[in-house]
């Protein structure tokens, strides 16, 4: 088993961070994170603005299916189904 | 606060009503398509405008991905499976429609083309730390056109992944069963799409902080 590295160059820490935003690491590489951002505030400013950025994306809206359309693709499946 | 199954809207409903939607589409039971269309239709309309930009494009992909779902769904072993069955068939015929599509970026996306770099002089690079806009902000006007457009940029293999992942809410497993790749490609693919999102956002947004790092 491979243990979490003392500390974390700032390249090496942009390589754990969707793991690290999804919460998907161990505690031990997930404390070398927050202790090398603590130092780091570049590297804290990249997390904040890509878990934003993440946010964001997942909060893009949808958009409803227009009745016409509905009732166009229930008709072609009907017509597909001879 | 969590929602009771009687309270699901009709496209959250859970596998077991996917179940018998699927069996009664197998049987040949012309009443399953209202509560196919119902179910799948805003599903892949919204994955398609994710993924193709323009509406027309998107009400193209999702006849196609309903019809073609329906007349192949006697291929599908478990009839639970129909919500992943019918994203695979979605992003194939996708990855098609795509194919005849101005604007798709074509090539891959280096890691380093992602990350800030030191200067010539070896100075620690200045990141714009953004992060206090609002989210409600970054999802209205040009910085929500801005946010789609830097989507839309990904090369379709990124932004096939991003999409399942964060806009339709699939897991990692999922995302790469539907795919048809590995967990740990769909990884890399979903790491390196959200890291180019943030950089394009960069470029718009706040002004840059010149901080010390540690390197």
């Amino acid at each position: 088993m491979r243990h979490a590295p003392e500390e974390l160059s700032c390249r090496e820490m942009v390589e754990h961070l969707s793991d690290y935003i999804d919460a998907d690491l161990d505690a031990r590489l997930r404390q070398v994170i927050d202790a090398h951002n603590g130092e780091c505030p570049p590297c804290a400013a990249f997390v904040r603005t890509l878990s934003l950025a993440i946010e964001a994306v997942r909060a893009l809206p949808r958009e409803p299916l227009p009745p016409a359309l509905k009732q166009s693709l229930i008709d072609a499946l009907r017509k597909a189904a001879g | 606060m969590s929602r009771g199954t009687g309270e699901l809207a009709e496209h959250e409903r859970p596998e077991s009503s996917d179940r018998s939607l699927a069996e009664s589409l197998i049987a040949g039971k012309p009443e399953a398509f209202e509560p196919f269309v119902t179910r799948f239709g805003p599903l892949i309309l919204n994955f398609g405008r994710r993924m193709c930009g323009r509406r027309t494009d998107a009400e193209d992909l999702l006849q196609e991905t309903l019809l073609k779902a329906y007349q192949s769904l006697k291929g599908l072993r478990d009839p639970a499976a129909l919500k992943g069955w019918v994203y695979r068939v979605a992003a194939n015929t996708c990855l098609k429609l795509r194919r005849r599509t101005a604007g798709a970026t074509k090539r891959d996306l280096s890691i380093d083309d992602l990350l800030p770099h030191p200067d010539a002089r070896g100075v620690a690079p200045e990141i714009a730390d953004w992060s206090d806009i609002p989210l409600d902000r970054l999802l209205q006007g040009e910085l929500r056109v801005r946010l789609e457009d830097a989507v839309l940029a990904l090369p379709k293999d990124f932004r096939v992944v991003l999409i399942l992942r964060e806009q339709e809410g699939f897991s990692t497993r999922e995302t790469a069963s539907i795919l048809g790749i590995s967990e740990d490609l769909a990884k890399v693919r979903l790491h390196r799409a959200r890291l180019a999102v943030r950089k394009a956002m960069e470029g718009y947004l706040s002004d840059p902080v010149e901080l010390p790092t540690k390197r």
